[in-house]
């Protein structure tokens, strides 16, 4: 059976971080009070998915059955341009210090997950490959 | 800032390392009770001697400290629960040690145990933290595995160190093992070339650059130099000791813990140079880690630490720096919170002459590291320790 995690992301198309209302400063993971200012005013915001890869790892042992449909999983460490760091899903092709999208999509599961697109023209036919659906609202 | 207080007038005394195995029936409650009742053999002491207990465990609930001072029977006046994972010694001794100068406590417990079963280490990683739960784990749950990979090929594509590198801590780190009998692996030789021809588990980590979860316990009684010296007890004195934690927050990959922004202050509180050291005990949960370490700690300046591993040996006969003298967690066995206790625990024998086949020839200075709690991307907690021989 597939895990289900919880990953507390929304269903929205593109890319949707908590944003202090009182700070401005875009929070990831996600949290209940701001990490720069500590105040109680989060919203969930569409952000600019942009992003740098900061390392990239190749799973051969994962715990869940959810990631042995292609093994080695890949994996990325994301630098943001909006600021925070996030792991995400990795579009094969895409290295370290790659330029690449981040979005949310949902897995065979049904769980809300982060995705790193690098090659626009391919990623829509990685993303049914694994079986993960773009979230269309 | 202000530095922390002179440790003068501490003692470490009678360090116990017990019940290494890949897997136990047993409790927590069962390894940390037996590593006490070790101890308090080996000081010639009472239980009811001992007044303070410290104790870290990841597999000790629903139990907690407090719990166990019913399970022992015995009536405590200063009680620690420290769940800082691998700097959970260090953290242990600086409180402790508070403890005992300022009249809290006469005698600590300070103790790590954890047991372990099959499909616990899965249980410990799928619920370890919020963040990890939420943003680590749904990525490929490798666990710590992927998390320490990112951060091994960040630090080689940044600075060029290679597997070999790695390698050199690794089967040094074998070579000690296999002169320490409690170590799990250490009756399995291990060469270059095997450590480079494993199996990939998460590129770039290796089936070598991984600990094996196990059960164990690791302790050590912290009192006055006064009553160690009036129990006839060879005692560890505490030259300095620091900590840090969620240092360098903005850094994207962590390539460095806390240990730079109090080095040189732990240095000149001891009193003594790096070159000094004549041991250091890193937390070895994976390679890249001790590099960090070696870095952070004024070994070599940072980035360096791959020219310092293939200059220096460090083995614990090997003449140059004996680094993690008993085989560290990569040879010996990763016991839970014990495994932050390891360190200390074995230099506390260096440094009282009662290692057995791997005692390091003359050594007068050890430094302990501590580095834990991988909350999401990196750990948080680093530790560090100078300890001397005691005695003048």
């Amino acid at each position: 059976m597939p895990a289900t995690f919880n990953t507390a992301l929304p269903s929205v198309n593109g890319l949707c971080l908590q944003h202090c209302s009182k700070c401005g400063h875009i929070n990831y993971p996600v949290r209940e009070l701001c990490g720069k200012c500590l105040g109680d005013s989060l919203v969930w915001q569409n952000v600019d998915g942009g992003g740098t890869v900061q390392s990239v790892t190749a799973l051969h042992y994962p715990l869940e059955q959810n990631f042995s449909a292609q093994l080695p999983w890949r994996i990325a460490s994301v630098k943001l341009d909006v600021g925070p760091v996030a792991f995400a899903h990795l579009q094969p092709d895409s290295v370290c210090g790659a330029r690449i999208t981040l979005s949310i999509a949902q897995d065979e599961a049904g769980n809300n997950v982060l995705v790193a697109k690098g090659d626009k023209d391919s990623a829509s036919e990685w993303l049914s490959a694994i079986k993960y659906t773009e979230i269309r609202t | 800032m202000s530095q922390p207080a002179s440790y003068s007038g501490i003692a470490l005394v009678t360090p116990v390392s017990l019940g290494y195995s890949k897997v136990s029936e047993h409790s927590a409650g069962w390894f940390i009770g037996s590593v006490l009742r070790e101890m308090i053999d080996a000081a010639g002491i009472g239980k009811a001697d001992v007044d303070g207990l410290a104790v870290s465990s990841f597999s000790l609930a629903p139990d907690s400290v407090s719990f166990l001072a019913q399970h022992y029977d015995m009536t405590l006046r200063w009680l620690e629960q420290l769940p800082f994972g691998g700097a959970s010694g260090v953290l242990a001794m600086r409180r402790a040690a508070r403890a005992v100068q300022c009249g809290d406590a006469d005698i600590v417990a300070c103790i790590g145990g954890d047991t372990s079963q099959a499909g616990s280490f899965r249980d410990l990683v799928a619920n370890f933290s919020s963040f990890s739960n939420s943003a680590s784990y749904p990525y490929g749950s490798g666990g710590p595995n992927a998390a320490f990979a990112m951060i091994t090929q960040r630090y080689m594509d940044k600075t060029g160190a290679t597997r070999e590198d790695f390698g050199q801590l690794a089967v040094s780190q074998r070579y000690n093992a296999q002169h320490y009998s409690p170590a799990l692996l250490g009756d399995k030789p291990l060469s270059m070339d095997d450590y480079l021809a494993a199996r990939e588990i998460a590129s770039p980590v290796h089936l070598y650059d991984c600990v094996m979860p196990c059960c164990g316990g690791e302790g050590f009684l912290l009192m006055s130099t006064q009553r160690a010296e009036d129990l006839g007890l060879d005692y560890v004195s505490i030259l300095a000791a620091d900590e840090r934690h969620n240092a360098f927050p903005d850094d994207p990959v962590q390539l460095r813990g806390g240990w730079p922004l109090f080095s040189d202050q732990l240095y000149a509180s001891a009193g003594i140079g790096v070159d000094s050291i004549d041991l250091l005990q890193t937390y070895d949960d994976y390679p890249v880690i001790s590099m960090l370490q070696l870095e952070g700690l004024g070994f070599c300046k940072p980035g360096e630490a791959a020219d310092f591993v293939r200059s220096n040996a460090l083995t614990f006969d090997g003449g140059g720096l004996p680094h993690n003298t008993s085989g560290g967690q990569l040879s010996g066995g990763q016991a839970g919170a014990a495994a932050g206790y390891l360190g200390l625990v074995e230099s506390i024998r260096q440094l009282t002459d009662s290692a057995v086949d791997n005692q390091v020839a003359n050594a007068r200075h050890a430094m302990v590291s501590g580095y834990g709690m991988i909350n999401y991307d990196r750990g948080l907690c680093s530790a560090a320790a100078i300890l001397k021989r005691g005695g003048s």
